[in-house]
């Protein structure tokens, strides 16, 4: 037969200072975990880079500029500069770029993506994202998204 | 009078230290099953190897600074201009090999004695945990030289975390201290190597110790057929299994000076974010995982190697037959070697890939899966062509 359940004053008593602790050990616990997580940078979502002078780019070779701290590889083509994150959709290896088949390529694990940052053969699972280009003054200026 | 019972009377008129003295003579003279052998004395050597690591820890944090600016430079100090430093640097990192060594034997040894079933399972689960714990130093240890090989062989370890379902890319930034491997995550490993880590450990071994002491060795026999050791074949703690001890230590000793001499700790170039450099691995521990995670997509791989220590730990939980001999648990038995040759395979393979090698005369480049290529100059130097 199904007993009525009865909280006793005791039991109540119990179950608030239970209560009590839990959340006093909450109150010291949350300052901690919101402390250990990492401070989130604020500053300009955009930012646009030079990769130097256009003449001092010949054809079909390439640069690794930092932008917005994270490196990004632009190549000289012969339609004009392009520009992709320098890291493997992979494991996060910094991308060469081979002039001698025209290919980045991932030092890593073999990864190979083409001109158009494209996965050709390797375990990289996305391509490289592609950032904005445009030459201003004989400048290559590169964007940060 | 001398002077260590002159100390002796001035203590036991204040404290009960016959109490003390009692229990350190039991625990001394302790009788031991007569299997213990050689292959018992491991466990000693894993925690004089865990003693040296914080010695010598402590020591390299004198001159050890865990900046980006500084961390390389600090080390190369150490390594040149302190003196002894190479010889406290070499203990410390060949220390920490030794002692993953050490622990993978005495586990080994636990397991096909099969000494952690009942009553004993705790004191398995302990060494697990302690395995795991001795790992993640070796992880956290490997970055802070602050090198292309610890900086990248960390890249690519906490980013490999990124594939696990819904908290992974958390558990990266977590680990990371931000997006990339940077000052924070210096710092943040060096937080966990010389204080969270050493604490955690030093418990886990106490608990190992008094479950170890409170229960006894295991003997051979069946589960619930154990009989009291007979003292007259029973091996005492002191002094016989303590020479062999010594006689092992002495030996572990040698090899360590050995191996500091023969070959020395190298420090190679500092951490560049920005060049990735060739052929980055990580250390011989992880090689085995490192290669499994290169055959399968990346979430099935962190799933498939996630089962070897879950098995480890849930073990004396999964086999309940009550033999300890190993002759009559084949199934165990068989599983522990299955693992070990596969470990063993997955290790070499990731080894010798994303290599050149000469076999016979003939130029071999080995692949990223460990498949050798005949070498020509013509070849891409990969190894492999892309399709």
């Amino acid at each position: 037969m199904n007993q009525e359940k009865t909280v006793t004053r005791r039991g109540f008593l119990d179950w608030l200072l239970g209560a009590g602790l839990g959340a006093w050990a909450f109150g010291f616990v949350a300052p901690v975990i919101s402390y250990v997580w990492p401070a989130q940078r604020r500053g300009p979502s955009i930012q646009t880079v030079s990769a130097g002078k256009a003449e001092e780019f010949p054809e079909w070779h390439s640069k690794i500029v930092a932008v917005s701290g994270h490196p990004v590889i632009v190549v000289h083509t012969p339609q004009g500069f392009r520009a992709f994150s320098a890291i493997c959709t992979h494991l996060g290896c910094i991308v060469q770029w081979d002039a001698g088949r025209r290919q980045i390529v991932c030092p890593c694990h073999a990864g190979f993506f083409d001109i158009n940052g494209k996965v050709i053969s390797g375990p990289p699972p996305k391509p490289l994202p592609e950032h904005g280009v445009a030459v201003v003054n004989n400048e290559v200026l590169v964007k940060s998204s | 009078m001398k002077l260590p019972v002159k100390i002796r009377g001035w203590l036991a008129d204040r404290y009960e230290i016959g109490v003390v003295e009692k229990f350190v003579e039991q625990q001394a003279h302790k009788p031991l099953p007569q299997e213990t052998g050689f292959w018992h004395t491991f466990g000693s050597l894993s925690l004089f190897l865990f003693i040296n690591q914080v010695i010598t820890g402590i020591l390299l944090m004198i001159y050890y600074r865990p900046t980006t600016e500084t961390a390389f430079e600090s080390v190369r100090f150490i390594m040149t201009k302190a003196n002894f430093g190479w010889l406290i640097r070499g203990l410390h990192a060949w220390g920490a090999t030794l002692m993953i060594v050490c622990v993978l034997i005495h586990m080994i040894r636990t397991f096909f004695m099969g000494a952690y079933k009942k009553p004993r399972e705790m004191t398995w689960v302990m060494g697990v945990l302690i395995f795991g714990c001795t790992v993640t130093f070796g992880f956290t240890g490997y970055l802070l030289p602050w090198n292309q090989l610890s900086y990248w062989a960390t890249t690519v370890g906490t980013e490999i975390t990124s594939v696990i379902p819904i908290v992974g890319v958390h558990l990266r930034t977590l680990l990371r201290g931000g997006e990339g491997v940077t000052g924070e995550t210096l710092a943040r490993f060096y937080v966990m190597h010389v204080v969270v880590l050493p604490w955690v450990l030093t418990g886990l071994i106490a608990v190992h110790l008094f479950l170890m002491r409170v229960q006894g060795l295991a003997t051979m026999e069946r589960i619930g057929e154990e009989k009291p050791i007979d003292k007259s074949k029973a091996v005492p703690f002191f002094p016989n299994h303590v020479m062999k001890e010594g006689v092992i230590l002495c030996l572990l000793v040698g090899a360590l000076m050995a191996l500091i001499v023969l070959f020395p700790v190298e420090l190679g170039e500092k951490a560049d974010p920005f060049v990735t450099p060739e052929g980055i691995k990580p250390e011989w521990y992880f090689l085995s995982t490192y290669q499994l995670l290169k055959y399968l997509p990346k979430l099935l791989g962190i799933l498939v190697s996630m089962i070897p220590p879950l098995l480890l730990l849930l073990w004396p939980f999964l086999d309940r037959s009550p033999e300890r001999h190993p002759k009559k648990r084949p199934v165990a038995v068989g599983i522990g070697i299955a693992a070990l040759f596969l470990a063993i395979v997955f290790g070499v393979l990731g080894h010798i890939s994303e290599r050149k090698m000469t076999f016979f005369g003939q130029k071999y480049e080995i692949d990223i899966y460990g498949v050798p290529h005949k070498h020509s100059d013509k070849t891409p130097h990969r190894g492999k062509l892309p399709r």
